[in-house]
């Protein structure tokens, strides 16, 4: 079920990368060939490089495509492999929640300030925002891969039962 | 606080967690736990870390060199190198070495690189009977030289975390990158004479200019990016994104071998290349600040030089570290958590900060084919099917190749700063 909603997800971010270069490279024929620049270009970029690495974050974490130094642990027995795959997902959901509390908290003030970016005027609660639906989502990936650990541990166990 | 600083994050790091983890729960026990700060700082941080033009390149230099990557550019490009060194007996492994070295100019992403270049040499050099052990390490090391030459992703998040400039660390890039590409095509015209492979060929104008004629627009991509910095037309990050719109056309337009599907599939993929990157961008800059603020840095440069260590020590120090982190880390999270710490040390004994970020993406280079865990050899096993105990035995003789380099280039200074005054005055 996830799966078909990251997919379009990651579409969408990839859309947003193309969306940034021809900005990014509109910006440089208008500053050469019109005598003027787009406002704002810059800033649409850099919010457009947040969502996407915060957005991006939880199909990074659901396709377990993370960079990590796993050297010692890759040939572990599959018992303590499991248990460092379920600690890793509660120290996950437990660092995404903190951070959806905190950012969330943040983002209201920014919407109840009504903060505005410097040159393209964009209200900055959007932008921030991408933190707080990014880690939000990472929590609910972990969760997800948290219970299917456990239904498919309960079936590995079951299925010998069910045999006999 | 040694704890939330030290103790965790290395637990944490050898238990194999991804290394965004490692870094966000250590500041978040440390914020929590031992520091009376109000928590939205995270938020902040994080960020702020991100908002920031010139880390836009690393997107768009990884999407340039991926769409590169796609089609027909590497045997365009292999064939112009090839066709320049034909008479030059081991010409077939300098095709090797000129082509990665290319490679490097248009792409920052080493793995691409080794699995790219490696598919289109591979069988010339077993056609040219080059021994396996030999084309393996070739090619395994060969990849690591796209990470010293600009542009590079590993520079730009060098001159993120130590706060310099991108241009001036492209600069300095070029004479290590040349030094290291004229050793290695030494080395390999040293090796062919002495195993009696590739004789050589006469130099055939027409095959050359026919040739450079194919990898025209190929050849392209470095010129824009290279000269748009150096000439003053753009900016590092808008070189990237016009490398991007080039790459696009070329291999769209021009060689019509990419669909506009793949072109968005390419961009899909280095988003999330993108996020993978970027959120060990933002969570060290997070764990960097708490560093700074509980004085770790500070305290490290007042041991340091109470204990009277000169520049050659430290550097020599420094140099055996990052070979040992390099064997297990990948060298954009090496640099992010380990340049707050030894910029400021390596400052504090007059070392240039330019010139040390040249020293540890060399070393980090080193890292990507240093066995036993270097994640070149991985993709050259995988992709390449190669086996690993004939890569380990490749590599080790390119190992001491880039080992004496790295030596020149951290004890002569000019190497790196030369190029960098004689590019950018």
């Amino acid at each position: 079920m996830l799966e078909k909603f990251i997919r379009p997800v990651q579409t969408g971010l990839g859309l947003l990368l193309i969306a940034s270069v021809l900005l990014n490279c509109a910006n440089i024929a208008g500053r050469y060939f019109f005598g003027r620049s787009i406002i704002g270009a810059d800033e649409l970029e850099i919010y457009a490089m947040i969502a996407i690495t915060f957005i991006g974050l939880f199909c990074v974490t659901w396709r377990q495509a993370h960079l990590r130094m796993d050297v010692m642990t890759r040939n572990l027995a599959p018992a303590p492999k499991l248990a460092l795959d379920i600690i890793e997902r509660l120290l996950t959901l437990a660092v995404s929640w903190l951070l959806l509390c905190v950012s969330s908290e943040y983002v209201m003030r920014m919407y109840q300030v009504g903060a505005h970016s410097e040159n393209a005027e964009i209200p900055m609660w959007i932008p921030h925002a991408a933190v707080t639906v990014g880690t939000g989502l990472t929590g609910v990936v972990c969760i997800a891969q948290i219970v299917g650990t456990l239904r498919s541990r309960r079936r590995v166990h079951s299925i010998p039962a069910d045999a006999s | 606080m040694t704890f939330a600083l030290g103790i965790l994050p290395i637990g944490l790091l050898f238990a194999g967690f991804p290394i965004f983890i490692v870094l966000l729960t250590s500041a978040a026990v440390a914020l929590v736990f031992f520091m009376q700060m109000p928590m939205p700082i995270l938020h902040q941080t994080l960020f702020g870390a991100l908002d920031s033009f010139p880390l836009l390149a690393v997107p768009f230099f990884i999407y340039a060199g991926e769409l590169m990557g796609r089609g027909s550019i590497t045997t365009r490009i292999v064939d112009f190198v090839q066709a320049g060194v034909g008479p030059i007996r081991g010409s077939v492994g300098l095709t090797t070495v000129g082509t990665s070295a290319i490679f490097g100019a248009i792409s920052g992403v080493s793995a691409a690189s080794v699995a790219t270049i490696g598919r289109a040499m591979l069988p010339e050099l077993r056609r040219e009977k080059y021994p396996e052990t030999f084309s393996a390490g070739l090619i395994t090391a060969m990849g690591a030289i796209d990470v010293v030459i600009p542009p590079s992703v590993p520079m730009i998040i060098y001159a993120s975390a130590a706060q310099q400039s991108l241009p001036k660390l492209y600069a300095a890039g070029v004479l290590p990158g040349i030094l290291l590409s004229v050793m290695i095509a030494t080395y390999v015209i040293w090796f062919s004479a002495r195993h009696g492979i590739g004789t050589g060929r006469r130099f055939d104008w027409r095959q050359f200019m026919r040739a450079s004629a194919r990898s025209a627009w190929a050849l392209g991509a470095p010129v824009i990016i290279l000269g748009g910095i150096y000439g003053g037309v753009f900016s590092p990050t808008e070189a990237a994104a016009v490398a991007c719109l080039y790459a696009a056309i070329v291999t769209r337009l021009v060689y019509k071998e990419l669909s506009l599907r793949d072109i968005v599939d390419i961009a899909r993929n280095t988003a999330m290349f993108t996020s993978q990157i970027l959120i060990i961008v933002a969570c060290a800059s997070v764990f960097g600040w708490l560093l700074t603020v509980n004085q770790v840095p500070a305290n490290l440069v007042a041991w340091i030089t109470s204990l009277n260590v000169s520049a050659w020590e430290l550097l020599l120090a420094i140099n055996i570290l990052l070979l040992a982190v390099g064997c297990f880390i990948d060298p954009i999270s090496a640099i992010l958590l380990l340049s707050p710490l030894l910029v400021p040390l390596v400052q504090a004994v007059g070392v240039d900060p330019v010139h040390f970020g040249i020293i540890m993406t060399v070393n980090l280079a080193i890292g990507l084919f240093h066995p036993p865990f270097g994640i070149n050899i991985f993709v050259a096993q995988s992709v390449l099917g190669l086996d690993l105990k004939t890569i380990y035995r490749g590599v080790i003789p390119f190992l001491l190749l880039y080992l004496a380099a790295l030596l020149l280039i951290t004890y002569l200074p000019g190497i790196s700063l030369g190029g960098m005054h004689l590019l950018l005055g």
